[in-house]
């Protein structure tokens, strides 16, 4: 399907690709759970033991090997304040006992490793991106049927072009899902960018990845086309209140020099 | 080999491999994986609802622009120059911005409805929206348009009309100023 002259095409082969994308990484997640769903009692096989399911199952007494290390599997060691507000918990009464510091290191995203970098950062990263070039092949089609208006409306012609540079800059090509997706999943690793992220994607009120990726796409795609689409609705106010001032203060000269 | 094939083939290799792997229950473990890591089956169904208040919200907005925009073009245009009209279509410079163009009112649904997703965002829309008094869905895209639409658009009308006024007391001020002088 042919969209301009001027190059933008959208090609059955890209939506065919981000389809296949879409429903491979929906397609791995599901087979990763049921993968790693170890009945009690057994070992892992083969395959779970390949998709690192086990792999951070440290047995109690023995330390991470290296490959564990590598995945950041390393046990939890509790820092001195852990151990001194445990031990008042445990006397106070409480039975689920809580690191707090531990518990707010790893809210503040202290705890990334690669493993969450390849699991769920970047395919959620590909999700964003993809949600991004779809974004801008439905506001291009939508220009384009502007255009088709724009014969039939005559005088007021629409600008009926991308008018921003930031969404055609991320989202212009279907290649560029996956540099956004490693740059999302890169930034996942920084500590309070990570939590950030998680507060305005509303994770902290329990939204689920699927919607936090709208929002995510939302914020990086569109919002700084609407903040200059705003930007730009100022900047008309602004001049139609110099236009009408302009053409009162000849008013007002006129009425000045005439009298009454 | 085309990529048709090879996704075909990578797909059906995935769920083959999917299927071997738990033989007895996969389809049921996929649907609770389903439920409770990637969409909850119970959140899709209001979240197409909220998605076509959204959308046509954003079409009634589109469509008074388009009239306005039509009615100025034909009408407007006949009666005085094209300068007067151009300047006077800043009355819809707010429509324009929120539903100027056809996918804008996409984006608004889809918008509203991940909006509404979230649980204390989505009781504060619930209660602009007239939700906790009984109002029915095309109640409450009525109310959506004109809380995102209208209202905004009448504050910028008014805004103008404060300002024009300001003008003209300006040069009635300026005409009895030069009679008195005269």
């Amino acid at each position: 399907m042919k969209m301009d002259k001027k190059g933008f095409k959208i090609s059955s082969k890209s939506i065919l690709i981000i389809a296949g994308v879409l429903v491979a990484i929906l397609i791995v997640m599901t087979i990763w759970h049921n993968f790693c769903s170890v009945p009690p009692g057994k070992k892992p096989n083969f395959f779970k033991k390949i998709l690192a399911c086990d792999f951070c199952s440290v047995p109690p007494g023995k330390k991470p090997n290296f490959f564990k290390k590598i995945l950041a599997c390393d046990e939890q060691t509790i820092g001195p304040v852990d151990t001194v507000l445990v031990w008042v918990q445990k006397k106070i009464g409480i039975k689920k006992t809580v690191e707090p510091t531990a518990w707010v290191a790893d809210k503040l995203g202290f705890n990334q490793g690669i493993y969450e970098f390849l699991w769920p950062s970047f395919p959620w990263g590909l999700y964003v991106g993809a949600l991004i070039w779809l974004s801008y092949m439905l506001i291009n089609l939508a220009l384009n049927i502007n255009k088709k208006f724009d014969k039939v409306l005559g005088p007021f012609k629409s600008d009926a072009k991308l008018q921003s540079g930031w969404l055609n800059l991320i989202g212009g090509s279907y290649w560029k899902i996956i540099p956004v997706g490693l740059i999302i999943a890169i930034l996942l690793q920084v500590p309070f960018i990570y939590t950030f992220i998680n507060i305005i994607t509303f994770q902290v009120l329990g939204l689920n990845w699927f919607f936090q990726g709208i929002l995510m796409a939302f914020y990086i795609g569109l919002l700084p086309g609407a903040i200059e689409a705003y930007t730009r609705y100022r900047t008309r106010m602004r001049y139609y209140k110099k236009i009408m001032e302009a053409k009162y203060g000849v008013r007002i000269a006129r009425g000045m020099a005439q009298g009454g | 080999m085309n990529l048709k094939k090879i996704f075909s083939l990578i797909f059906l290799g995935l769920i083959l491999i999917n299927i071997a792997s738990d033989q007895e229950n996969w389809w049921d473990k996929t649907k609770g994986f389903l439920g409770e890591h990637v969409v909850d089956v119970t959140k899709i169904g209001p979240f197409i609802g909220n998605f076509f208040i959204g959308l046509f919200a954003g079409l009634i907005l589109y469509l008074t622009y388009l009239i306005i925009l039509w009615k100025r073009r034909i009408v407007d245009l006949k009666k005085s120059n094209k300068d007067d009209v151009e300047l006077s279509e800043g009355r819809t410079r707010w429509l324009n911005f929120v539903a100027g163009r056809i996918h804008k009112p996409l984006f608004i649904g889809i918008f509203f409805a991940t909006l509404m997703q979230v649980p204390i965002i989505s009781t504060v829309l619930k209660f602009v929206t007239l939700e906790y008094f009984g109002y029915s869905w095309y109640s409450r895209m009525v109310m959506l348009a004109i809380l995102i639409g209208y209202i905004p658009a009448i504050i910028e009308n008014f805004r103008k009309g404060m300002m024009k006024n300001k003008l003209e007391r300006k040069v009635n001020q300026a005409r009895v100023a030069a009679t008195r002088a005269n």
